[in-house]
């Protein structure tokens, strides 16, 4: 199992997650990833060659809802909790260069 | 009669004698809320006016139909307190996060609709670690919930204002949800009986997601009936949560009284109780659980040494798939349709994000999240095996009493490390309930029982009869003494 973690996976990590650390959070984290991926190495014990994944329990496959079941929200309640509002649409920063 | 301090059972009973009204119980739990809340800090939004005009609506209804107003509203006139993780339609719903502060739900919770359909009053919405992120209360983005029984010591957690709020008889119940130890835990530190049913028995829908393959809403309640009653309102399909099981929903209440524990056989796994991960069991946990079991011996029930797989694997199973589901549930905050920017998040937040998308990211996956899918078939398998020879499986709920606040501080797995002995079982989907068995340094101790997918009825049975025969579950914490 690869462990070695670095500030710098650290850093780029952060970058995925959009997340802005600071650099003793930087440091921090470095300690406390490398703690947890130690503890994970335990897993190496077991033999796992021909076992298969459970991704979840229920054992329900192809639930689907029923058409017209479902209540939506207005727009307005949907709207409720937003930043901004422009024309009864969410705004967003600018993403792309004019 | 302080009436705070009643049980569902007791407070349903006056009610419908009409020995009190549901605003002079609602008021009994504010007052006690007012009285104790600075010391325990087990709420964060308490909601007096709407509480007690909701009471006021249930007494109208109460005079106007007498007791057959309580055939459909089981619960009418029951304040009880939510964590603050279960979306609440117009009420303030943060997870304990500075990220939501503010955030106001336009829809209400499966869990919290049907309990508002069936009477219950919605005292207030308790605090949990942020986004439910750890066993303490201490990664709360507010405050940390202090235990009831000695203030300088955590409650447990995620649930822990929850359980706080039921031990310092600050609400008649209340409701949690746990992804592995949630619920069981702060219950066995509180001193309470917390049950944390089947995987997919209670919808999710409205639960704010952590780890959305092991989430599952319960109660924390004074008494397990009171659990059963809970059960029974709470359980069921929702078409809004796919996930949840279609089966029918038997009646727990009237499960709990064709109990026959003498033809049980229970488990008591050598892994658990000789703990090969840190901190091992305490003597004292050990003690008081073994003679609880002695309990259910004498009661009549066959106890049978058997062996489990080690928590440790299942420890850091649920550490990657933890991390994981957490850091794609939490990439929906993105700060422009609700909540604040991703800079807001907590340092606990950041630190599982992070762990999650690295254990998800390419080239690590089958390291990391696969791998931990299949030690998850093992445990599921273990558990299957086990369940051949035994009905149902004991161990304590906690490897030790309550800790101290700021205990948790330096380790990278403190939660995990408390949450052993609900791992295995939670990653398994399995119920299991904790129940009161003693205590230890003037803490309570709790044990649990754990059984196979939707045994229920005998997991609440078993507690239940363990309830009928000590009175651990009687006992709630003096709040007057002055260590305040």
């Amino acid at each position: 199992m690869t462990k070695i973690i670095n500030i710098k996976q650290v850093e780029k990590v952060g970058e995925l997650s959009k997340l802005k650390l600071t650099e003793a959070e930087k440091k921090k984290l470095l300690e406390l990833f490398t703690e947890t991926l130690d503890y994970i190495d335990v897993l190496d014990e077991l033999s796992l060659k021909k076992v298969t994944e459970t991704y979840q329990i229920t054992g329900l496959v192809n639930v689907f809802l029923q058409e017209g079941s479902a209540t939506t929200l207005s727009q307005k309640e949907v709207l409720s909790n937003a930043k901004e509002v422009v024309k009864n649409l969410f705004a967003t920063a600018q993403v792309l260069e004019r | 009669m302080e009436l705070n301090k009643l049980n569902i059972k007791e407070a349903v009973k006056g009610l419908k004698d009409k020995k009190f009204s549901s605003v002079e119980l609602t008021k009994s739990c504010l007052d006690a809320i007012a009285k104790y809340e600075n010391y325990v800090k087990a709420f964060i939004t308490i909601l007096e006016e709407s509480s007690l005009a909701q009471a006021k609506l249930s007494d109208d209804l109460i005079k106007k139909e007498g007791e057959n107003a309580f055939v459909l509203k089981p619960l009418l006139g029951i304040p009880y307190a939510c964590k603050d993780n279960f979306c609440t339609k117009d009420a303030e719903t943060t997870a304990s996060s500075n990220i939501l502060k503010g955030f106001i739900p336009p829809y209400e919770s499966t869990v919290t609709k049907k309990l508002k359909e069936t009477g219950a009053v919605l005292l207030g919405k308790t605090n949990l670690d942020a986004f439910a992120h750890g066993s303490s209360t201490e990664t709360s983005d507010f405050f940390t919930t202090r235990n009831p029984w000695d203030l300088t010591r955590v409650p447990g957690g995620s649930s822990g204002g929850s359980a706080a709020a039921v031990s310092a008889n600050m609400c008649i119940f209340a409701i949690g949800s746990e992804t592995a130890g949630s619920i069981r835990g702060p219950a066995s530190w509180c001193g309470i009986t917390g049950l944390k049913p089947t995987y997919g028995r209670v919808s999710r829908y409205g639960l704010i997601a952590m780890a959305s393959s092991t989430d599952s809403p319960g109660p924390l309640t004074k008494t397990v009936e009171d659990s059963a009653l809970i059960l029974n309102v709470i359980s069921g399909k929702d078409p809004l949560d796919a996930t949840t099981s279609p089966k029918v929903v038997p009646n727990y209440l009237t499960e709990l009284k064709s109990l026959d524990i003498k033809s049980l056989k229970i488990g008591r796994p050598k892994s658990y109780f000789e703990l090969d991960t840190k901190p091992g069991l305490q003597k004292g946990v050990r003690t008081q659980v073994n003679k609880a079991i002695k309990t259910l011996e004498e009661l009549g029930a066959e106890i049978v040494e058997m062996d489990l797989t080690s928590p440790k694997y299942s420890i850091a199973v649920y550490t990657i798939l933890q991390r994981s589901e957490v850091s794609s549930n939490l990439a929906r905050f993105d700060g422009i349709r609700y909540g604040k920017p991703r800079s807001s998040f907590g340092f606990e937040a950041k630190k599982r994000i992070m762990l999650g998308a690295y254990a998800l990211s390419s080239g690590y996956y089958d390291e990391y999240y696969a791998k931990a899918q299949k030690v998850r078939t093992l445990v599921i398998e273990d558990f299957n095996k086990a369940f051949e020879v035994v009905d149902l499986i004991v161990s304590p709920t906690y490897p030790c009493v309550a800790t101290k606040v700021g205990e948790s501080d330096n380790s990278a797995m403190f939660g995990e490390l408390m949450d052993v002995f609900q791992e295995p079982s939670s990653i398994a989907g399995l119920p299991g309930i904790s129940v009161p068995c003693g205590f230890y340094e003037k803490m309570p101790v709790g044990i649990q029982f754990i059984g196979p997918h939707m045994s229920e009825p005998i997991v609440l049975r078993l507690a239940h009869q363990f309830q009928q025969d000590t009175d651990f579950h009687l006992s709630f914490p003096n709040l007057e003494r002055d260590d305040k």
